[in-house]
């Protein structure tokens, strides 16, 4: 039946948890664009036989091939429109620089589309007032307290607090750091906040 | 004796409760009294008396100026400085209107005027902050306190423009084609970044779209209208809970079935409902309700 591949990749989104991005399909994409081109060959070849030999009882299947033209369009759409706002949610969440892993997983015009969107999300923010602007995606969350205990998960070296002092990152080293320093460490997952 | 008068002086010193105004900060955090929200710190009078030294004082920007926004009703060139008006506005309730203009972003369904001249005036005030912060004494109690509100105050602010952001980028074909017909008496819902930053969304989804999929597709299909097909529309009737701040008379509310049909209401003040969004939606614009 037609557009059975168009479902299998709004399925394939659907099924995927909230929030992570599957491999792009660009299997699937493709063999959807060929069934749109051949729905198309045939219904122009059956509304030229209607228009010169006026055999009007081809003309439901010309209207159902056109919807099933428009089904398979609105379902890619979809599928590449949802693969976008998942890839948004990404930038929210890991910053500038995505992790290796998820970045196989995008298509090259995903690339182009998601660096254009970091660009104009710096410079919407560096706008906001003042000489820097203000950096909406930290402070994700109400500050409880201005100083946080954290657990080092990985070696990351060589750390700068405010008043000139320097940490040094080993892997289950803890230490007690200003919270709005933290915080973009512990989301790219280098720091473990420990509660207790 | 002078123990009994310890007592005593402990005793009433707790019953009093939260500081007085004027009282130096030194007493505040000696015996058993309670820390009063730190919102009021930024407007108490006489804190210059402090005996702590001039420090605290330097920590407080008494008055802020914000000039409220006046709708061009000629463009003879003229200088309109002696149009705009100045508004002063005490920290506490520049950070009050933040806080109603937060709330009400979050529980709205649609994008809401655009509070420029509230976010401007406070970064500016949390620059102010954190230079004299800076030059203030190392190890200070109130260093840390003055702190944790500066946190706060960046949390709500950041909170704001990211709701802002976020149903800009949902309804962006909406808003945009909202931006382009010019309406009378109404100010915009998109500060000028927010603007160039939905259009450079528009034009970096379409180009995406178009090269991916739509350049392959049929002559005829090349087109998606994203405004009535491919984006949904604010959902104006949700449900939302809201407290009236004055008093309102004669609204309309229009029936949701066939069945009923309309009513008016009067809405009194300090009273909460929940109500259409779409009844209201005017009230909210004008900040004679709140949204809670």
């Amino acid at each position: 039946m037609f557009c059975e591949k168009a479902m299998e990749l709004v399925r394939e989104l659907h099924r995927a948890p909230e929030g992570q991005l599957p491999a792009f399909n660009e299997d699937g994409l493709r063999q959807v664009l060929e069934e749109m081109k051949a729905l198309y060959e045939q219904n122009q070849s059956d509304v030229n036989e209607v228009k010169s030999g006026g055999r009007s009882d081809l003309i439901p299947t010309i209207k159902f091939r056109h919807c099933s033209l428009l089904r398979n369009r609105r379902c890619a759409v979809a599928y590449l429109y949802d693969r976008l706002l998942r890839i948004r949610a990404l930038r929210w969440e890991y910053g500038s620089v995505l992790p290796n892993a998820l970045r196989f997983h995008m298509s090259a015009e995903e690339v182009e589309w998601f660096n254009h969107y970091k660009k104009s999300l710096a410079t919407y923010m560096r706008s906001l007032g003042g000489d820097e602007g203000l950096d909406i995606t930290q402070d994700m969350k109400p500050p409880k307290s201005l100083y946080i205990e954290v657990r080092c998960l990985k070696d990351y070296g060589e750390f700068e607090v405010d008043d000139g002092t320097s940490v040094l990152l080993k892997k289950n080293s803890q230490h007690f750091l200003p919270r709005w320093k933290c915080e973009q460490l512990v989301r790219q997952g280098v720091l473990e906040h420990v509660l207790s | 004796m002078g123990g009994g008068n310890l007592v005593r002086r402990a005793r009433e010193r707790s019953r009093r409760g939260s500081a007085r105004p004027g009282e130096p900060w030194g007493r505040l955090f000696r015996g058993r009294v309670l820390l009063p929200k730190l919102r009021c710190f930024l407007t108490l009078p006489r804190l210059a008396a402090c005996p702590l030294g001039c420090a605290s004082a330097a920590l407080v920007p008494r008055y802020l100026v914000s000039e409220k926004m006046t709708e061009e009703l000629d463009h003879t060139g003229q200088d309109s400085d002696a149009d705009s008006e100045e508004v002063v506005l005490t920290p506490a309730e520049l950070i009050e209107k933040l806080e109603q203009a937060w709330m009400n972003e979050k529980f709205a369904p649609e994008l809401l005027e655009s509070k420029s001249e509230i976010v401007e005036c406070v970064m500016e005030q949390l620059d102010h902050m954190e230079e004299n912060l800076r030059r203030a004494k190392k190890g200070d109690l109130k260093v840390s306190i003055h702190r944790m509100e500066m946190e706060r105050i960046r949390y709500v602010l950041s909170s704001y423009l990211r709701c802002r952001l976020m149903k800009i980028e949902k309804f962006f074909p909406h808003i945009l084609e909202k931006e382009k017909t010019p309406r009378e008496g109404e100010l915009s819902s998109l500060s000028p970044e927010e603007l160039i930053f939905a259009k450079q969304y528009m034009a970096n989804t379409e180009t995406y779209l178009k090269n991916v999929a739509l350049k392959h597709m049929p002559p005829n299909l090349q087109v998606v209208d994203l405004l009535r097909s491919a984006v949904p529309k604010p959902d104006l009737d949700s449900y939302v809970f809201l407290r009236v701040k004055e008093r309102q008379e004669n609204i309309l509310v229009e029936p949701e079935t066939d069945e009923q049909r309309d009513y008016v209401i009067d809405l009194e003040e300090g009273s909460q409902h929940l109500i259409r969004y779409k009844t209201i939606a005017p009230l909210v614009a004008s900040g004679a309700v709140q949204l809670i």
